[in-house]
């Protein structure tokens, strides 16, 4: 018998159109859901029907392990046809007079969003009738799952932050926008202690940080002591300039904040890697006005020693990789970086300009390589079996075609369901990258130990 | 909601493709739960699968296992029991299970019924147009284990099956009892509280019988009444707008495949013997007095529970999981087993005990608070100048 998982993957590649197998994406709502848990005291709220609340909820509590508090409408053929605004209504009312939020953010689902439920108009109409307590705030965002996936949920969600909360008031806070993007509650935490170290005043947001990586104590707490506050988010419309990280997740929200509150902004990509990390730091300090520290240039320093040090075991290795656009992007620069050859470059989210982005920081390459938006995990591993990689790089649906191909296997991205260490540890910046290379480098010399003849056995490496 | 029938196209697939292809609509707001879902599947699998590709299966005692899904190998272990005591497997429905077996079903003489929510709609569609017979059984917890294996043994009525069955309890008995030696005496009177699917809240009682804990409280996310009180209130329940939109499929003894497996005095010298077909009793008549029963609980009830009856542990899914243990409180999942198991017959129910013990008497949970935490109060010291 085979013990192959995913014996029935032709290599042959054939055009496919419409049927999609093996999604390399999950859906809006789960991308806005986590967003919205990155402002203090919110509870997220999924217009729709129970199971796909249960779903958001299930799969975030599984890659952070930690409790994903959230409410639903709770959609019933009642509500599927006569509109969901008497559940959501009385959502409102229940969640503030139990629960007691001091954000809640809400968000469609398919069906509220194709039977055109108008959630400003409904949430309008909750204001107008007291159903939200003075100081409290109720925002919203469109999430159809029919459209993007996961990554423009929440991209939509932190737009819908600047759109609904921030504004110019007129005082200059002399502070810095940080839109993180989708990132890890300890990428956040990382990106605090980078911006303290340069002394930068700052607001980031969202902020899962404190949230989504809370301690054991013994007393469970809805509302965590982490998160963006309210009156951070109103205040973002005062502050000096934002800078964005990642394109899809965060561009839409600082271009707002320009337009809605006269914030000049820069798009970066993901800080991961060292030109990354290297265009953060700089786009910060010229835009907030300060020099960087020597403890940055010197944490820059050890990721070049440790790249120099291995060069000899990442040279030329060839890797597939796959997940969200703005991930993909920032770790193929740095695989570059690190002398690999990323050949196999996979997405689910659509979008065109992924394409070209992947070629702009691979061209140094000089060869061609395989890059795919709206696509699967099929295709991933339909490239994999024509073209052998050394390494397989993407979330925990990746263990499936590592396992069939026997690849070694580093998990990034998001959804990690069968390891720790992500929520935990950072991935961004000059600590992040060296802690992406030694995983990266452990993945591959532990596979050269255990392929060695015992005359190519090494002690030392 | 934009009204695409796919049954239209598994139809003209089908007949295109040659192989079954059928779909189920599972608009996610239908019906109140999941439950809904179950019973659109039995209808679905009992309408296109079921003695569609029948397949002779050859064996003396061939029965189906209806309501088992194989969470954590629970499957796997109930199939080894009934290899050992010369049962012959026809089909699961539908743990590790296939097609072809799952369209062999109509070859048994008899269903066993183990999530008697998910399921009962097949056994009974089965036993009306095929005369298959079927009663509850439940093969998690030891003692439920034998007794689920009596019952069968009994309904055959022939001394070698009997005798098999008894001496393989015989064999398997003495090592469940040497582990509750050990293990009991290490969570006898602990408390636990129960929120769970549709027949596990009732089903891992009997483990925690065993153990000696008690259940404070008990309840089920998409239970039906007779789930809770039995099958008895079934007559009396009265079909609301929820309940009606799943389809009850017609069924009638069909002409030439019903074959009745016990004639009527057959039955009946069974029934006189106080053998029930057709049993399910419910969760709460096997639970203590003053113990909280609680349908689909909310957050907010969890939370005021958990607080004023403070119990050892709670079994629940992943969404419960990290708000309880933040708690300070273990939590069991019982949808997935936290990755763990198989719970179900013998040497599952050792693998249980060993797997409460694991957790509620874990060293991490005497740990949540540092030092300066217990003992707040400086205490002053020399220093040199």
């Amino acid at each position: 018998m085979s013990t192959k998982l995913l014996k029935h993957t032709p290599q042959e590649i054939q055009p496919r159109e419409a049927l999609v197998v093996n999604p390399a994406k999950t859906c809006q709502p789960v991308g806005a859901m986590y967003a919205a848990l990155g402002i203090h005291g919110c509870l997220p709220h999924s217009h729709g029907s129970q199971g796909c609340c249960s779903y958001h909820r299930t799969v975030l509590s599984r890659h952070y392990k930690e409790p994903v508090m959230a409410a639903t409408s709770s959609f019933t053929e009642g509500a599927s046809v006569f509109g969901g605004q008497a559940n959501l209504l009385s959502a409102l009312e229940t969640i503030f007079s139990t629960y007691n939020p001091e954000v809640v953010a809400v968000h469609t689902t398919c069906l509220s969003e194709t039977i055109g439920d108008d959630l400003k108009q409904i949430i309008t109409k909750a204001q107008e009738e007291g159903k939200v307590p003075a100081g409290k705030q109720v925002i919203w965002t469109n999430t159809p799952s029919y459209v993007g996936s996961h990554v423009i949920g929440f991209a939509n969600m932190v737009k819908s932050m600047v759109q609904q909360l921030s504004r110019n008031t007129q005082r200059p806070n002399g502070k810095l926008n940080i839109i993180p993007g989708w990132v890890e509650p300890a990428d956040m935490r990382e990106l605090h202690r980078i911006l303290d170290s340069l002394g930068v005043k700052h607001i980031l947001f969202p902020d899962t940080s404190g949230v989504l990586d809370t301690p054991l104590t013994g007393s469970f707490d809805m509302y965590p002591s982490g998160g963006t506050p309210l009156s951070e988010l109103i205040d973002a419309g005062n502050s000096l300039g934002t800078v964005a990280l990642g394109t899809i997740c965060s561009g839409p929200a600082a271009k707002l904040l320009d337009t809605q509150c006269k914030v000049p902004y820069e798009i970066l990509g993901l800080p991961l890697g060292l030109a990354g990390t290297d265009r953060f730091i700089d786009a910060v300090r010229k835009m907030a006005g300060v020099s960087v520290p020597d403890v940055l240039t010197e944490e820059r320093g050890r990721l070049l020693d440790l790249i120099s040090d291995m060069h000899q075991y990442l040279y030329g290795r060839k890797v597939a990789l796959f997940g969200d656009p703005d991930q993909l992007v920032a770790l193929t620069e740095f695989l570059v970086e690190l002398d690999m050859i990323p050949i196999h470059i996979v997405t689910g989210t659509p979008g065109k300009k992924f394409i070209s982005r992947i070629e702009a920081v691979t061209q140094r390459l000089g060869r061609p390589i395989n890059i795919a938006e709206a696509s699967d995990m099929l295709h991933l591993h339909q490239l994999i079996k024509n073209e052998k990689v050394d390494l397989l790089i993407g979330n925990t649906y990746g263990k499936y075609i590592a396992r069939d191909e026997d690849l070694p296997f580093v998990r990034f991205g998001f959804p990690v369901l069968d390891r720790s260490g992500h929520t935990l540890f950072p991935s961004v910046g000059y600590q992040g990258a060296l802690r992406l290379a030694e995983r990266i480098l452990n993945a591959v010399l532990d596979r050269i130990d255990r392929d060695a003849a015992p005359e190519k056995f090494e002690l030392a490496m | 909601m934009i009204g695409d029938d796919i049954h239209a196209v598994a139809k003209d697939l089908e007949a295109e493709l040659g192989i079954t292809i059928f779909a189920m609509s599972c608009e996610g707001y239908k019906g109140v739960s999941q439950s809904a879902g179950h019973h659109i599947a039995n209808n679905a699998v009992f309408e296109h699968v079921v003695g569609k590709n029948l397949q002779e299966v050859k064996g003396k005692y061939k029965i189906n296992l209806l309501g088992e899904y194989n969470i954590g190998g629970d499957g796997f272990e109930i199939e080894k029991i009934f290899e050992a005591v010369g049962l012959t497997l026809v089909s699961t429905f539908s743990g590790n299970s296939t097609f072809v077996a799952m369209s062999s079903a109509p070859q048994a003489d008899l269903n066993v019924v183990q999530c008697h929510r998910s399921i009962n709609y097949t056994a009974e569609m089965m036993e009306t147009k095929y005369g298959i017979p079927w009663f509850k059984v439940n093969f998690v917890g030891a003692k439920a284990t034998a007794k689920s294996l009596r019952k069968i043994a009994e309904y055959y009525g022939e001394a070698e099956l009997s005798d098999r069955i008894e001496n393989y309890i015989a064999q398997e008995m003495p090592k469940v009892e040497a582990a509750l030696t050990k293990l009991r005496p290490r969570l006898e009177g602990k408390t636990v509280m129960m929120y769970v699917g549709g027949s596990r809240a009732h089903h891992y009682q009997e483990l925690f019988n065993e153990l000696g804990m008690r259940v404070l409280s008990a309840g089920y996310e998409f239970a039906h009444r007779d789930d809770y009180e039995g099958r008895k209130v079934l007559p009396n329940i009265k079909v609301d707008a929820d309940s009606r939109n799943i389809e009850e499929l017609e069924v009638t003894p069909s002409a030439t495949e019903f074959k009745a497996r016990k004639n009527p005095q057959e039955i009946s010298a069974l029934e006189a013997k106080g053998f029930e077909f057709r049993d399910y009793q419910g969760m709460m008549p096997e639970m203590e007095e003053n113990s909280l029963v609680i349908d689909d609980i909310s957050h907010y009830e969890l939370e005021k529970l958990i607080e004023i009856l403070q119990p050892d542990l709670l079994c629940a899914g992943i969404k419960e999981k990290y708000v309880v243990q933040k708690n300070g409180i273990p939590l069991k999942q019982l949808h997935n087993y936290d990755i763990g198991g198989p719970y179900a017959g013998f040497d599952g129910a050792i693998e249980f005990y060993q797997e409460i013990d694991r957790l509620v008497n874990a060293p991490y949970w005497k740990m949540l608070r540092a030092p300066w935490q217990e003992n707040p109060q400086l205490s002053a010291s020399f220093v040199q100048k």
